[in-house]
């Protein structure tokens, strides 16, 4: 048969072609990755890029704000590379000052900034960090067009350098925390420190900033062009290396989509992911079970990290009718069964969300602050005097108080207050308003990846409805969603709005809330929640009372803390008195780490230096903390002693001069190097040894792939010959 | 301009030259209904680039308190960057042009890159692995269609009973199912492949790196898409044509005339199946340029499936009407060359 022969051969040539050249390439051990040839994987660092795939990789253009463009986390571009002048500590809540010499000088009226910048400091090319940079990027933006820099703009008048380290910066209004927005608090700064030498007389609107300019300790070495991973090289000049001796482990940092969390999933048990942003729970389940080294927020499970920035949980548009009425809400607080939603969040290895009444992130801190003070009052509120002894015990365990769970499921004080304000239920079992009209609840939920305030809404306005109250959930695309919640044309948004993450410091809600509380601060053309602008009285005071303490708590500098502690608190109980947002907790993230390759990652309690949030700028810590454990071959990457403390800053009064750096304890060789006359800081100067073993493991996929080829190709051959005869 | 007139007379006096302008009128005019409903489609979106963005900036996770006339400023002056300001027929009339020059001005998901840099970017990879994927499957799936039936109804062979249990199993599979076994079975049991989004560079130069490591990425998606679509619709088509011409008169006269095997499948069946299998294959690979969103989130490849997602997410009307526009010309082009080709392999079209 003609047809069948020379079918055959198609398929050999067709398999030939495709095998070989792939066999040309198994050779190397870990040449799967995007990594140089040669590179064994233990000297690379590989982190989840959580933007997926960029749709142009070479944009560094952060300017123009809410497009997609790779100077951000998802590329490591924040973490690895940028210019940032101060952190936030995530667990502590203080901050570290990086490129910026200590905390900056405020004049009495806080109308001047002195800012003193890192002597020594280069750019990886090895133009001098100074002074100039940042005035640069403040003038720069302030003469840039349109939307550009609005944040400098509203604040800045104008800035002008003293001398090569130190600036000035003049503000239209006083302002104690004008350094915040320097400040890596969540996610990234809203301002990072402009190379002047690569955007001086460049358009912001055109300019790409490609090959970004680095600072950090990595270079950007080669990128996909199809924009699914960043490698970053380190750079071993780095001017930190060089000032305090610590130099990060990893020689490559990878930063790269794997598609799917399935994919994901695979590339953990594999040893191909070493951090993970976060995993749905289904998903950490199969990585659980093939990888017995994972870690995450602790080192063995549970391991959901408790306090991402936000409290997920419902909002009321309170400029809304019927939600516009205390009564109302506070009903519908009463009508939520927490131990359901709460148990609903359960992970498959036990992880529990830590419960939340108030908008603050519940950080030991933050239990000491604000949680406790207010126990009593919240009491008096509607909180469970007896919670169930399942959270109440998980509390105890973790250290906080037991005590303190969540408002009380309490359908009868519901229905008083419904009653109260001329709710009546019919007679078919339904809530209606007061006109007559039955009541129904529409509650928007975004849909995709945002699956955690999705799940609370159908739990709760499941629980509604067994109370008689109609309730729809209407799940939209993001994009949907964010364009309603700005301009406040929902009812009910499930979502999380208004806390201001790990800081304890509530002078800072304009910097970090994404929700407004002042009513300086509404703006009529996106209402949001309308929590701003909402008039209202109360036993804790009324809408003139919380704008003024917020005001205070403006005008009050952050390093005051007991001022703003008890400020904030009284604003917390107004709130809670309110009840804007019903807020149940962050939800437990899975933000897992691979410690098969890599160790010193962040854990509570015993290594707590910094949250797992490896898409955020505090990232460059975990980084420069790794190192390697040993099991995977490593090559160029430093095996160190513990690594050394990073310089950090405590707050101290302001205009005094810049407080002391904290000394770090010494493990090996203490050097102690003065930066600066006011900034003493104490560095471990580390031994740094690198060992060049490369261990070769053998790989057998290539020569069985060939064997099977040969083997189909020689039958092939045999039968030609035979059926030739 | 009577010479004008005249030639034009003398060209539509012929009937081939008659049909080919009918047609290109056709076409245009498609494109141009198609992209002015596309184009009000957006417009009616209920999302806005610009809101969207201010949406982001001021509520989203990151975000910083905004003065509301800074936001207001900001509003404008993005309307005024993307290109989106002035009335609804203002903008119009700018897009038509856009259509025109081919240059549909800045992207807004990724400002400041030019839509056409964006398009440019994936249009390599999405044109490579979908002309691809879409000829051999429809290559393998036609003749395995046909001849197995050919063979299955002169001699009564197992092979095309089971070839065609394959192919019911696989038609209804989701493609998302068949990419997971694919990249579970060839990345973690028999690890040969990468990851998705890993595996080498991928450029569009030409060096022996570069096609070794767009065979490492793009094996997985291409093999889960030819299985599926070439055992699905494809086999299944061909099968049923094929069945259909083997009871015809003129093939049991060739049968009777003693043709070789080859000869009767060669011009009696195959060429028969052709007339509507290409009229698939032209619109396929029409619809190549919207890309493949699954395959590309999937394998986490670069294309314009994820483009035109992203792009329709955000509210991005100008990569949208980019990309979609591509797509539109794309079809219509393929239509147009089809109604070209039919004369040739049809015979009866030629006399109509």
């Amino acid at each position: 048969m003609k047809i069948k022969k020379s079918g055959i051969v198609l398929i050999l040539l067709l398999l030939f072609a495709v095998v070989t050249p792939l066999i040309g390439s198994l050779q190397a051990v870990h040449a799967q990755l995007p990594i140089p040839p040669g590179v064994p994987r233990g000297d690379v660092l590989i982190v989840h890029n959580d933007h997926g795939t960029y749709p142009d990789p070479t944009n560094f253009n952060w300017l123009v704000p809410g497009v997609f463009h790779a100077a951000a986390g998802g590329s490591g571009y924040n973490q690895l590379c940028a210019g940032i002048l101060y952190y936030l500590n995530t667990t502590n809540s203080e901050i570290i000052s990086w490129l910026a010499a200590g905390l900056p000088e405020y004049s009495p009226d806080y109308k001047t900034v002195k800012i003193r910048v890192v002597k020594g400091a280069y750019w990886n090319d090895g133009t001098p960090f100074t002074a100039d940079d940042v005035v640069f990027t403040i003038n720069y933006l302030l003469e840039a067009p349109g939307g550009i820099g609005s944040v400098i703009k509203r604040l800045v008048s104008r800035a002008y350098k003293v001398d090569d380290y130190t600036l000035v910066v003049e503000l239209k209004i006083p302002n104690p925390r004008f350094h915040y927005i320097f400040t890596a608090i969540i996610y990234q700064p809203p301002i990072k420190i402009l190379p002047k030498h690569q955007w001086e007389g460049k358009d912001p609107l055109k300019f790409k900033a490609f090959p970004p300019v680095c600072i950090g300790p990595y270079n950007l070495k080669a990128y996909d062009p199809g924009g699914n991973w960043f490698l970053w090289e380190r750079y071993e000049d780095w001017w930190a290396t060089k000032l305090y001796g610590i130099k990060p482990s990893p020689k490559y940092v990878l930063y790269i989509h794997y598609g799917t969390e399935e994919a994901y999933a695979l590339a953990m048990v594999k040893h191909e992911l070493d951090a993970k942003k976060t995993f749905l729970p289904e998903y950490l389940e199969i990585v659980l079970k093939g990888n017995p080294y994972v870690g995450g927020w602790r080192a063995k499970p549970p391991l959901a990290w408790p306090f991402d920035a936000r409290i997920k949980g419902l909002a009321f548009n309170v400029l809304r009718y019927p939600y516009n009425i205390t009564e109302v809400r506070r009903a519908l607080v009463h009508l939520i069964n927490f131990t359901e939603v709460w148990l609903a969040f359960k992970g498959p290895e036990g992880s529990l969300p830590i419960p939340s009444p108030l908008p603050v992130v519940r950080t030991p801190a933050a239990e000491k602050v604000y949680y406790i003070p207010l126990k009593e009052e919240l009491l008096k509120l509607g909180l469970d005097p007896n919670p169930p002894k399942v959270i109440r015990d998980y509390l105890k365990e973790l250290g906080y108080d037991p005590d303190i769970v969540w408002y009380k499921y309490d359908p009868e004080e519901a229905e008083r207050l419904l009653k109260k304000v001329g709710f009546y239920r019919g007679s078919d079992g339904k809530w209606y308003l007061p006109n007559g009209t039955k009541w129904v609840i529409n509650i928007l939920a975004p849909g995709a990846y945002e699956a955690e305030p999705q799940r609370m809404a159908f739990i709760v306005a499941d629980q509604w409805r067994r109370f008689g109250i109609e309730v729809n959930v209407l799940v939209v695309e993001s994009g949907v969603f964010y364009s309603s919640w700005s301009k406040g044309t929902f009812e009910i948004g499930a979502f999380w709005p208004g806390g201001i993450g790990p800081l304890l410091d509530y002078g800072a809600l304009p910097y970090a809330a994404n929700t407004q509380w002042n009513s300086r601060y509404f703006n009529p053309d996106a209402p949001s929640v309308g929590w701003a602008a909402y008039n209202f009285t109360g036993k804790y005071g009324s809408k003139k009372d919380l704008d003024e303490i917020l005001n205070e708590l403006e005008a009050t500098p952050p390093t005051e803390t007991d001022k703003i502690y008890s400020q904030a608190r009284k604003a917390l109980l107004i709130w809670a008195e309110q009840q804007p947002w019903i807020g149940f907790f962050p939800a437990p993230f899975y933000t897992v780490n691979d410690r098969y390759c890599w160790e010193g990652w962040p854990s509570y309690p015993d290594n707590y230096y910094m949250d797992p949030v490896y898409w955020w700028a505090q990232m460059l810590f975990i980084v420069l903390k790794l190192r390697p454990t040993g099991r995977c071959p490593v090559k160029e990457a430093v095996v160190s002693p513990p690594s050394p403390t990073m310089p950090t800053s405590t707050p101290s009064p302001s205009p005094t001069p810049t407080p002391p750096l904290t000394p770090s304890p010494a493990a090996t060789v203490t050097v102690t190097q003065t930066i600066e006359k006011t900034v003493p800081t104490t560095v471990l100067s580390t031994i740094m040894r690198t060992i060049t073993t490369a261990i070769r493991e053998i790989d057998w996929t290539p020569t069985i792939a060939l064997a099977v080829v040969l083997f189909i190709v020689g039958l092939a051959v045999g039968r030609f010959t035979v059926r030739k005869r | 301009m009577y010479w004008v007139k005249k030639l034009l007379r003398k060209i539509l006096a012929h009937p081939v030259a008659r049909y080919v302008v009918a047609r290109a009128i056709l076409m245009f005019a498609t494109i141009f209904i198609a992209y002015s409903f596309t184009f009000l489609l957006l417009k009616f979106m209920p999302l806005d680039a610009v809101e969207f963005i201010i949406s982001q900036y001021i509520a989203g996770s990151a975000a910083t308190y905004q003065d509301p006339a800074v936001i207001n400023e900001l509003r404008q002056s993005l309307y005024e960057l993307f290109g989106l300001k002035g009335t609804l027929l203002e903008q119009y009339i700018t897009f038509l042009k856009r259509l025109f020059t081919f240059d549909f001005g800045p992207s807004i998901l990724a400002f400041p890159t030019p839509v056409m840099e964006l398009i440019k970017r994936a249009l390599p990879w999405t044109i490579g692995l979908l002309s691809f994927t879409t000829l051999v499957s429809w290559i393998i799936g036609n003749l395995l269609g046909v001849i197995t039936t050919y063979i299955e109804v002169e001699r009564g062979s197992r092979v095309a009973k089971i070839l065609q249990g394959i192919a019911l199993t696989l038609r209804p599979t989701p493609y998302y199912i068949m990419a997971l076994v694919l990249i579970l079975l060839f990345v973690y049991f028999i690890p040969i492949f990468p990851l998705p989004g890993a595996g080498g560079m991928l450029t569009p130069e030409f060096s022996f790196e570069n096609i070794i490591s767009i065979i490492r990425r793009f094996t997985l998606p291409a093999l889960s898409i030819i299985i599926i679509t070439a055992f699905g619709w494809n086999y299944i088509s061909s099968r049923t044509l094929a069945l259909n011409i083997i009871s015809e008169d003129y093939f049991i006269y060739a049968e009777l005339r003693g043709l070789p095997d080859s000869v009767v499948l060669k011009r009696y069946v195959l060429r028969n199946i052709l007339i509507s299998q290409i009229t698939f294959l032209a619109l396929q690979l029409g619809t190549i340029f919207s890309g493949a969103l699954l395959v590309e989130t999937i394998f986490a490849l670069p294309g314009l499936g994820t483009i035109i997602y992203r792009a329709i997410n955000t509210g991005d009307i100008n990569t949208a009407l980019g990309v979609l526009s591509l797509s539109m010309i794309a079809v219509s082009l393929a239509t147009f060359v089809i109604d070209l080709v039919y004369p040739i392999i049809d015979p009866r079209v030629r006399f109509r």
